[in-house]
């Protein structure tokens, strides 16, 4: 093996090794497990960053082992898998960070931690995936490993969700897994290919390649949350906050639309995908779910669920993306599926910020929150606006590639679809920035006031990573132009898959 | 034929002790119910493997035949024992409550 | 003169044997080392530790050595020369199958001894009474005869005084519930003996032989070979607790010792399903156009979904592990009728996943076994609704807990998801899509039962650690077990090349 394909091995590893050690770490060693923890998210970072300029070079970096008889466990980097991987390495810092933090003084958090790193490795792996069989295995090790997480406080609540959560994720994996079977019965073992594979099997396939794009879709829309099988992400909200912010913006919910992608990409291709007419069935149910989710937003009073059905609507803004054909269209959604990741997991380090410091859940208690804590509440405006798509934000360049894309695809019925959820965002989200800044604190005082910090709003282990990925939420859409930038970065890739 | 008086003893054994094994609760009778079932069971393989197609005589039917007898000896001493031991068990028991009528 | 000569057929015929010599062996000196429990009690566990060793090596170098050399069947002929009488030839047969057979019963066989107590002060704190590890020997001496068996007496004489065995070990527990389910095992097991004995009397009298492989070439479909044929199957599913002859089961391994619950689960109902499967490759393929195989693929199908509904209500943790037993087995059945379609190289697949179910399960039902007990022993109950709080206080029995549920779920990385992979490839291939559906929510049913249990294990109990923990040996074995799902899952080819159907598929 070179050094090439002992890369994306190394940068699995770097996430296991450190979930193995800390899961045989004994629960009082606090500071070695937050050192592990640091060190494995910097290491990864530095090797993603050295693949990432490897793929932009042109490199490939590939392992391969066989599993099976006739099938293959295969890693790749190809500038889809950087993308995801980017996404995450650098997520996974920060929301590592913020859980340190947050976690300060609670049982079990060497289980915490141990299943946390193992879920970020999982999400590596479905990044790296090279092919639809690796990719499944990774899927289902991320539902086993997050179930830990969402079940964390032991609660009859959490238990009650995170029985939601796995009836749903492991339905949607068996239809996967039935999806995978069929087509590898059809095919044998294919991998993931820019501009796709299936295009030059048989004509007489053809036929049954429509009713297996439609099974792998509804396995992978379940952890998409598209409605109607969105059901268990409000539920899983019951977890600890950095669970949250990882399972909306990274883990969960990222790798359901990122399978998509991969299907329709680099499985399918794009223009086979187009002419088989599976397109459009897809843009109706994402064009579905971006709308009835604003609405059922719209109508929750607590903080954390409004942020959930939030995500279920930008997540299907990814797919809107994919639905339309034509590379600008796919910019769009490749772009959003980096820029919802920095601002919802923004938003759900600003509402774990909140309900820590002062025992804010419901919406009406955050009447003036925006003095007491100005930080936070900067950073949740910023979030906020990027996600009604406010220029010059990281939502703006999303919605604006989208819009773009729409037009050029001739769906312009997705363009008011676009219009009407932005308005819908602003209808949700205005009222909490109007609250935060411009009304006064309410007279019965804050919920649940904890002291946690001297000099600052809150504990620096909570403010600092909000802070950070605020601030990527405005350099992201300012420096979208520059090098390596998410939407560079997803032209880039956008080029090799239409093979421009 | 001889092979065919053997095929109905032995059937009819077989259907005795199966309805005795299924009609007694009594684990004993079962015991005994079995052993007819077994002959039976034994008494066909004897009428079934002997009528061997190439006529030859083998030794196979006799240790097929010899094979379960041995069985059905090793099974009785088994039965046996656990029957004691279940007796002893619940008499052990017995005693127990007899003795302490609080518990 | 009377002898016995042994004709070497191939340069490795005394290893083959030796896996069924060394364990009698073993079951001997066990014996003499019982009695010298009181004198030298450091000889037991250092006795039986040297002799787990010699076991364990012989199995990891017939596996290796064959791989290597390429030899995946040996045939080892044995010849009688009596003074008077024929002269008799005794044939055990080593293929794939068989090894890796073998190969899991050492594993299985070795834990489940070490997990009893290799102790120094096992004599002093016996967790078994000292019957058990001559009959835990001679069990696997059994084991290991049915594994070769290649004649139907042979196969006879193994499956018969494996369940005698297994009615003893179940009745070495001193309470009236487990003797009263030895004996209805007993009875079970003896009919279905009878009922394999009149068919291989049977089939003896219409084909003149018990040597499977002939038969196999012979074999027609006709009412002689159906009706022994149906007698031996039925016979055998009696002993593999197959659905609806399930009764005997859950009351035997509720009641049973734990490691006797342990070998009886893993082991002891898949020997009964090796040789139904040894005799279904064999007369199978006469009988692949009547609804023999549907028939046999839906008492799995059922079996799945009664053991698994079953198991889900149980509020005792070993009735639910019984129950899930049942419905693994189903799996087993599942594969039948798929090894009877499509061409060689599907029904290869398909015996590549009957038999990595086989491995996946025995030691992920191993695993679980001995955690269970665990469970019982931390808490000082049977009952599941007990175990709240174990999740936070033993962590390593509920990470063990939890990698031998993802291999019953099939869910990937297992060795369980590799024998649902090859099952369900098996079933698409032949375009069976039907059992391709029961596998999947086969899978399903099982993670309904599992979690039930680890979602007890989480809910949060006492701050306090309040819980009487296993040993460390304990606790390590029964993980090694369960990480060993793990990492076959992760690493398959090693045991699945060994499995090549002879000729690249069934004789037609």
């Amino acid at each position: 093996m070179s050094w090439t394909s002992w890369m994306p091995v190394l940068v699995l590893l770097s996430s296991l090794v450190t979930a193995l050690v800390i899961f045989c770490l004994p629960e009082n060693r606090h500071i070695t497990r937050g050192l592990l923890n640091l060190v494995g998210a910097v290491i990864k970072i530095l090797l993603v960053g050295v693949m990432v300029i490897g793929v932009e070079e042109g490199m490939t970096f590939e392992a391969r082992y066989t599993l099976l008889p006739g099938v293959d466990f295969v890693l790749r980097a190809d500038g889809m898998a950087m993308f995801f991987a980017g996404l995450s390495s650098v997520l996974w810092l920060f929301t590592t960070l913020y859980a340190i933090g947050y976690l300060e003084n609670s049982p079990n958090r060497s289980r915490f931690f141990g299943f946390f790193s193992l879920c970020v490795t999982s999400t590596m792996g479905i990044a790296l995936a090279g092919n639809l069989f690796t990719f499944l295995l990774f899927y289902e090790l991320l539902t086993l490993s997050t179930w830990p997480l969402v079940v964390h406080r032991g609660t009859e609540k959490a238990l009650a969700a995170g029985r939601t959560y796995l009836m749903y994720t492991l339905t949607g994996g068996a239809v996967l897994l039935g999806g995978v079977l069929w087509l590898h019965g059809l095919v044998g073992d294919v991998d993931f290919r820019e501009g796709g594979v299936l295009r030059d099997m048989p004509l007489a396939l053809h036929g049954q390649f429509s009713l297996i794009f439609a099974v792998l879709i509804v396995g992978l829309a379940v952890k998409a949350a598209m409605v109607p099988l969105h059901g268990w992400l409000p539920l899983a909200m019951v977890a600890p906050a950095p669970v949250s912010a990882l399972l909306h913006a990274v883990a969960v919910v990222k790798a359901g639309a990122f399978g998509i992608i991969r299907v329709v990409y680099d499985l399918y291709g794009i223009e086979f995908a187009a002419s088989l007419n599976l397109l459009w069935p897809l843009g109706m149910m994402a064009a579905i779910t971006i709308l009835y989710a604003s609405m059922r937003a719209l109508a929750q009073s607590e903080l954390k669920k409004r942020l959930a059905y939030s995500t279920i609507s930008q997540v299907s803004y990814i797919v809107l993306g994919i639905s339309l054909f034509g590379p600008i269209g796919t910019i769009g959604a490749l772009v959003h599926l980096l820029h919802q990741g920095f601002m919802k997991i923004t938003l759900f380090f600003c509402a774990g910020n909140y309900a820590e410091t002062l025992g804010i859940h419901d919406i009406k208690d955050l009447d003036g929150a925006g003095k007491r804590m100005p930080l936070t509440s900067a950073a949740f405006t910023l979030g906020a606006f990027g996600m009604i798509g406010a220029p010059p934000l990281a939502g703006f360049i999303s919605k604006w590639f989208l819009g773009v894309g729409a037009v050029n695809a001739g769906m312009t019925w997705a363009l008011w679809v676009l219009v009407a959820s932005s308005l819908l965002n602003a209808a949700y989200f205005l009222p909490i920035v109007h609250r935060l800044w411009f009304r006064p604190r309410r007279a019965e005082g804050w919920p649940k006031e904890q002291q946690l910090s001297q000099r600052f709003e809150t504990s620096g282990w909570l403010l600092w990573p909000t802070v950070a990925t605020a601030l990527t939420i405005i350099g992201a859409g300012v420096l979208a132009g520059m090098p390596f930038s998410p939407l560079s970065w997803a032209q880039l890739v956008a080029a090799r898959e239409y093979l421009l | 034929m001889m092979s065919s008086v053997w095929l109905v003893a032995g059937s009819g054994l077989v259907l005795i002790g199966l309805t005795g094994f299924l009609l007694t609760p009594d684990l004993l009778r079962r015991l005994l119910a079995f052993h007819i079932t077994g002959s039976g069971a034994l008494l066909l393989v004897l009428a079934l493997a002997g009528a061997d197609a190439s006529g030859d005589k083998s030794i196979v039917p006799a240790l097929l035949v010899f094979t379960g007898m041995l069985v059905g000896l090793a099974a009785t001493l088994l039965a046996l024992w656990l029957l004691r031991r279940a007796r002893q068990l619940a008499l052990h028991r017995a005693a127990h409550t007899d003795a302490d009528p609080g518990s | 003169m009377t002898g016995v000569s042994a004709a070497l057929h191939t340069p490795y015929i005394w290893p083959h044997v030796w896996l069924i010599l060394l364990p009698l062996l073993a079951a001997l000196v066990s014996t003499g080392l019982n009695r010298s429990r009181t004198h030298f009690p450091a000889l037991l566990p250092w006795g039986q530790g040297l002799l787990l060793l010699c076991w364990n090596a012989l199995t990891l170098w017939l596996w290796l050595g064959g791989v290597e050399g390429g030899v995946n069947e040996t045939t080892t002929r044995i010849t009688f020369a009596p003074l008077v009488g024929p002269t008799l030839v005794w044939t055990l047969l080593t293929d794939g199958p068989a090894l890796i057979m073998a190969l899991l019963t050492t594993w299985i066989g070795t834990a489940t001894l070490v997990h009893t107590g290799l102790r120094p002060d096992a004599a002093s704190r016996p967790s078994a009474p000292a019957a058990f590890w001559p009959l835990a020997w001679l069990l696997m001496a059994t084991l290991n005869l049915i594994w070769l068996g290649a004649d139907l007496l042979t196969l006879y004489i193994g499956v018969e005084a494996l369940g005698l065995l297994a009615v003893a070990m179940i009745g070495l527990n001193n309470t009236p519930g487990a003797v009263d389910a030895a004996l209805r095992y007993l009875f079970a097991t003896l009919l279905g003996s009878l009922a394999y004995l009149v068919g291989a009397g049977l089939l003896f009298g219409h084909y003149g032989t018990l040597e499977l492989a002939t038969l196999a070439g012979q074999v027609s479909a006709n009412g002689a070979t159906a009706a022994g044929f149906g007698l031996m199957l039925a016979g055998l599913a009696l002993k593999a607790a197959v659905f609806p002859l399930h009764g005997w089961l859950p009351a035997a391994h509720a009641s049973a010792l734990l490691p006797v619950s342990v070998l009886h689960a893993a082991l002891v109902i898949k020997a009964s399903v090796f040789v139904m499967l040894r005799h279904w490759l064999a007369f199978g393929p006469a009988f692949a156009d009547t609804a023999l195989p549907l028939l046999v693929g839906a008492l799995g199908a059922v079996a799945i979904l009664w053991g698994s509904i079953m198991a889900l209500q149980q509020t005792r943790l070993k009735l639910l592990i019984a129950w899930s037993t049942i419905a693994q087995t189903g799996y087993l059945l599942v594969g039948f009728p798929l090894l009877l379609q499509g061409d060689a190289a599907l029904q290869q697949l398909v015996l590549q996943g009957i038999l990595y179910q086989m491995v996946a399960h025995g030691l992920a039902k191993a695993a679980l076994f001995m955690t269970a007990g665990h469970l019982v022993t931390a808490t000082g109950s049977d009952r599941i609704d007990q175990l709240t709080g174990t999740g936070r206080h033993l962590p390593l029995t509920l990470l063990t807990l939890g990698l031998a549920g993802v291999s019953l779920m099939g869910m990937p990385p297992s060795a369980g998801f590799v024998a649902k992979w090859l099952l369900a490839s098996g079933a698409i291939g032949s375009g069976q899509v039907i059992w391709l559906v029961v596998l999947l929510a086969g899978g399903l049913l099982s993670a309904t039962y599992i979690l039930r249990l680890l979602r007890q294990a989480f809910r949060e109990g006492p701050e306090q650690d309040v819980f009487q923990h296993p040993s460390r040996v304990e606790k390590m074995t029964a993980f090694l077990l369960a990480l060993m799902t793990l990492l076959l899952g992760l690493m398959a080819i090693p045991l699945l090349s060994l499995i090549t159907l002879p000729g690249g598929g069934i004789a037609p």
